[in-house]
């Protein structure tokens, strides 16, 4: 039985980096604006297919794996400005509707414009797969974490060591005192959807060579992120990391250890039991807000 | 109500609420009033509806079923000097749309006989609704319950998964496998080959020493893999689409493990040698003979209809054709021979379609019965296997 | 209220009530019924959910209740053989406890992690529904459920099952009347207001919100069991998330107003899909499906930046109060 571990927990981190990623997005956009973003596995979704278009064009990796990721981020933005800032201060219910109103339509758009079945991407450095503890991981795995780890590392840097990361650290802390200095909470919101939208689309690029990209399937990657980010707390980046992570590893665990076909129930019954014993999240991240 | 201006109160409060109201009652009516329903008499158009699961989680079935129809649509001569018309629904993959859009081409648009149904949910409920209105109904689901037991009312197109099922067992019996492993997707398609292959495997010898299931929507199936591996079986049955049926080739390989692995003919397209890159190799799967087309004997039936069917499908949509759009086509061509050879009426159709015998369609050749709404036997299936991300017919 | 204002509204549903008892005798194609039943149902379900959401509540777990007044009412009467007459109570009996078994916990929660909760709830049981194969028939499905009926009368027709339906909307939608207009909806609108004042008022609030949360359950249920033998074949699909962000996004479109709000929205939502169904049907090449998705998205945008009325924005207001007094800006 232990023997299985090595690997499962190999698994269980790949898959957790990427629910990782989806959740750093749902939380900076929840930090800055208080707005649960329905559509933040769509950005996952389109920057796979857009990446996928791109590469047929036989672009090198690298420069259409960053056109996808600027696209999506634009994607992001006209999101902010269209459809959230209209209806910005809303109730939480009505900006709910209109971000899953707006994942309807990137996925129907997708639909149109690229059918219904899957398409591949190339493994960013194709190989064959590494022999770790006694498990498999695959390049494209290493890839996935090394990702997450650098995304992470990066934000952080960019939070504590630059005047627009400590503006947006600051709008999520309190928007009204950061008017007060002169922070613009709507400009900090456009950046914000931006840059997750950046992060959802680095995420879809690299899961999509394990996985192949389909239109739909943001619904379920967004699903998980989200998951991730409540157990995580809601509260930081790290905390929604960490989240990601617990996810990814409870989900593959409970498939490896106890009967498969109830993963995503094992899943969620941990959320469950995250709300009830901590109603902060693991991170007690969200306390801040009532403070 | 602070901020709001006296007008916006007046707005919001008041007409608003009314303003949804009557907003519903005229699009009630307007969803009512259909546009023009001509009453079917002399030159008046013969209708048939296609209900399509061309959005929802059965939409890589359902789009190919619907592009079936629209590269139909221009062949479609006259019969009897009347028009052919097809009328496409979208179910959404949602059984309750697809009961709700066959009622509604039943009943609004006068159609004469109804294809749809891409997944098992939908045409159950669709062909329930068949029996009751008493109109032909062309199932395109591959749930062996839709036509064992035989429903007056209900034929089924494409090949049962009980057929695709004994068309693996007779493959692992050949090839001397005595353990197997079934990994499969936890819907209805894949519970359904688990039902049929715990049928048939048992009788040739073989034992199922371990079942997997996973989600659709599952990106990494090493987990199961390596639950599975400790019973070490002989072969591997993965039942699913692409792309979790890609995956899990993948994973089965990247652990290592050359046992060979053998697919359903839910794989019977290029997105899952595209996925799975080498591990695609060796896979060997059932098929409908579209697949293998060239490679068919010049004096196969089929051959003809299979390479006209891929070149139109092809013209019309730009992108390959597979065999679930020739699910739809073979639906649709078996009404209008029948309309041909007895007119629109929907108790004479029944009858011709239940005792067609040798009509060359894309699934197979059908012969239907009394007792057979289904028409096809495992003959009317290739066994495909993968070489050099090419398919070849395994002998 | 003024006796005036009472005799108008009854006069209101009167002309309601007939309006809706002629409907069928006007449109009788079994398409029109089949939609009036469906939004029929849908209905009852956003009933209850404006119902929760008059405590501050937002459910989106409720297709699991939905799904388990079905699946329980169809099995007695199938497997067991009993009456329906019996089996749909039943089911809402047992959904109603489930619901206050799942209430103990979750009702405690904060707002947002309420949401969450139900959220989770929701999918767990949808998960039920495909594993227990012996018991559900698992993602196959159900199939030759029984009607409605009970001594020796059968609702077979579109028409019979319209009335049925309707005359349970007429009741769910009085009895939720009845429950938000009294002691009850003074209690709810100050527990919507503040929790914490309400409790300071002496109002037992973890009852009042538990009250709703079955009572909504209930709803679901009902619609759940009658939605069971009306087509009579059930399967794990029209249960999951999507089902309970769509009950969601007819009750917020209504406006949760009021009630009344939930049947607007219930017949808005299913309307405005049929209607963009409707014209693209025919024979346009290219057009289907991928163009309905994202022209309802839009259209749904577009209706919460135009509309967002009613308790929503009333809800807003009495949040924004209830924040900037725990301190907050």
């Amino acid at each position: 039985m232990l023997a299985l571990l090595p690997q499962l927990v190999l698994t269980g981190l790949t898959v957790g980096s990427i629910y990782a990623l989806v959740a750093l997005g749902f939380v900076l956009i929840y930090t800055v604006t208080g707005i649960f973003n329905f559509a933040q596995g769509e950005f996952s979704m389109l920057g796979a297919l857009i990446c996928a278009t791109l590469l047929a064009t036989h672009a090198p990796l690298a420069l259409a794996a960053l056109a996808a990721v600027a696209a999506v981020a634009a994607v992001g933005a006209a999101t902010e400005r269209l459809v959230v800032q209209p209806a910005f201060g809303g109730h939480p219910l009505t900006l709910i509707i209109i971000t899953f109103g707006a994942s309807m339509v990137y996925r129907g758009i997708a639909l149109m414009v690229w059918g219904a079945d899957p398409y591949a991407l190339p493994e960013f450095t194709p190989g064959p797969p590494l022999i770790l503890f006694g498990g498999v991981l695959g390049r494209q795995a290493l890839w996935a974490i090394g990702l997450s780890v650098g995304v992470v590392a990066a934000l952080f840097a960019f939070f504590t060591r630059t005047v627009w990361g400590a503006a947006l650290r600051a709008c999520a802390d309190n928007a009204f005192a950061s008017r007060l200095v002169g922070i613009s909470p709507r400009r900090m919101s456009l950046f914000a959807f931006t840059l997750s939208a950046a992060l959802g689309a680095l995420a879809g690029i690299v899961i999509a060579p394990i996985s192949g990209a389909t239109y739909d399937m943001g619904l379920a990657l967004g699903l998980k992120g989200f998951v991730a980010a409540v157990i995580g707390g809601l509260g930081s980046a790290p905390a929604a990391v960490v989240g990601g992570y617990a996810v990814g590893l409870i989900e593959t665990l409970t498939t490896g250890y106890l009967t498969p076909g109830y993963g995503d129930a094992i899943t969620f019954l941990v959320l469950l039991v995250v709300l009830f014993l901590q109603r902060e999240g693991l991170l007690r991240g969200a306390r801040r807000r009532a403070a | 109500m602070d901020g709001m201006h006296p007008l916006e109160v007046i707005v919001v409060r008041r007409l608003v609420p009314r303003l949804g109201v009557v907003l519903v009652a005229a699009m009630l009516t307007a969803a009512l009033v259909s546009p023009g329903t001509p009453v079917l008499g002399q030159g008046a158009p013969i209708r048939i509806g296609v209900v399509a699961a061309v959005t929802g989680p059965a939409s890589s079935l359902g789009k190919a079923e619907k592009d079936t129809a629209t590269m139909l649509v221009p062949q479609l001569d006259p019969i009897g000097g009347r028009q052919i018309q097809l009328v496409v629904y979208d179910s959404e993959s949602d059984p309750t749309q697809a009961l709700l859009l066959m009622k509604k081409t039943v009943s609004e648009d006068n159609v004469v006989a109804v294809v749809g149904g891409t997944s098992s949910p939908e045409a159950q409920a669709m062909a329930d609704y068949a029996m009751q209105a008493g109109i032909p109904y062309m199932s395109l689901a591959a749930s062996t319950t839709l036509s064992v037991p035989a429903r007056t009312w209900v034929f089924q197109t494409p090949q049962r998964n009980s057929i695709a099922a004994a068309k693996v067992a007779g493959y692992l019996a050949a090839t001397h496998v005595r353990t197997i492993v079934f990994l499969y997707r936890n819907d209805d398609f894949g519970q359904d080959g688990l039902v049929a292959l715990q049928t048939y495997l048992p009788r040739d010898g073989i034992t199922i020493v371990d079942t997997e299931p996973f989600e659709a929507t599952a990106t990494d199936l090493t987990a199961q893999v390596t639950r599975a591996r400790v019973h070490t079986p002989d072969a591997w049955v993965v039942w699913s689409t692409p792309p979790t049926a890609s995956t899990a080739a993948k994973n089965i390989r990247q652990l290592g493990i050359a046992a060979p692995i053998i697919e359903s003919h839910g794989v019977a397209n290029q997105a899952f040698i595209d996925l799975a890159g080498p591990a695609a190799n060796g896979v060997v799967f059932p098929a409908g003979k579209l697949l293998v087309v060239g490679s068919l004997a010049a004096a196969d039936p089929q051959k003809a209809v299979l390479q006209r069917y891929a070149q139109d499908f092809n013209a019309a949509n730009h992108y390959p054709a597979n065999t679930f759009g020739g699910h739809a086509y073979d639906g649709i061509t078996l009404l209008l021979a029948a309309i041909r050879a007895v007119g629109p009426d929907r108790a004479k159709m029944r009858d011709y379609i239940e005792h067609v015998h040798g009509f060359v369609g894309i699934g197979g050749v059908f012969n239907m019965s009394p007792q057979d709404h289904n028409g096809l036997t495992t003959n009317d299936m290739a066994l495909v296997v993968i070489r050099d991300g090419h398919w070849q017919q395994w002998k | 209220m003024a006796r005036g204002g009472g005799r108008r509204r009854t006069l209101w549903l009167v002309a309601l009530g007939a309006a809706l008892a002629a409907l069928p005798v006007a449109a009788p194609s079994a398409y029109a019924l089949t939609l009036f039943n469906i939004i029929g149902l849908y209905a009852i379900v956003t009933v209850g959910l404006v119902l929760l959401g008059s405590s501050g509540q937002v459910s989106l777990g409720q297709a699991a209740f939905y799904g388990i007044g079905a699946y329980v009412s169809a099995l007695l009467a199938k497997d067991l053989g009993w009456s329906t007459l019996a089996t749909v109570p039943l089911a809402i009996v047992c959904v109603a406890g489930a619901a206050y078994l799942v209430g103990l916990p979750t009702l405690r929660l904060a707002d947002h992690f309420f949401v969450l909760a139900t959220l989770g709830v929701g999918i767990i049981v949808n998960v039920l529904m495909i594993q227990m194969v012996p018991v559900t028939g698992g993602a196959s499905g159900l199939r030759d459920i029984p009607g409605l009926g009970a001594w020796g009368l059968r609702v077979t027709t579109d028409r019979q099952f319209y009335y049925v339906v309707w005359t349970c909307v007429l009741a769910a939608v009085l009895v939720a009347r009845n429950v938000t207009s009294h002691r009850t909806g003074r209690a709810l609108r100050a527990i919507l207001g503040s929790e914490v004042g309400a409790a300071a008022l002496g109002i037992d609030v973890a009852r009042y919100k538990m009250q709703v949360f079955v009572l909504s359950a209930a709803y679901a249920a009902l619609a759940g069991a009658l939605y069971a033998h009306y087509v009579r074949f059930i399967s794990p699909s029209p249960f999951s998330l999507y089902a309970s962000l769509f009950f969601l996004v007819m009750a917020v479109v209504g406006g949760l107003t009021n009630i009344w709000g939930g049947l607007v929205g219930a017949a808005a939502v299913t309307v405005l899909d049929q209607v963009i169904r409707a014209e693209m049907p025919l024979v346009f090449p290219r057009v289907g499906g991928e163009y309905q998705t994202a022209i309802y998205g839009i259209l749904l945008i577009v209706i919460m930046l135009f509309f967002p009325a009613g308790l929503v924005r009333r809800a807003l207001d009495l949040g924004r109060t209830r924040r900037e007094a725990d301190g907050q800006a």
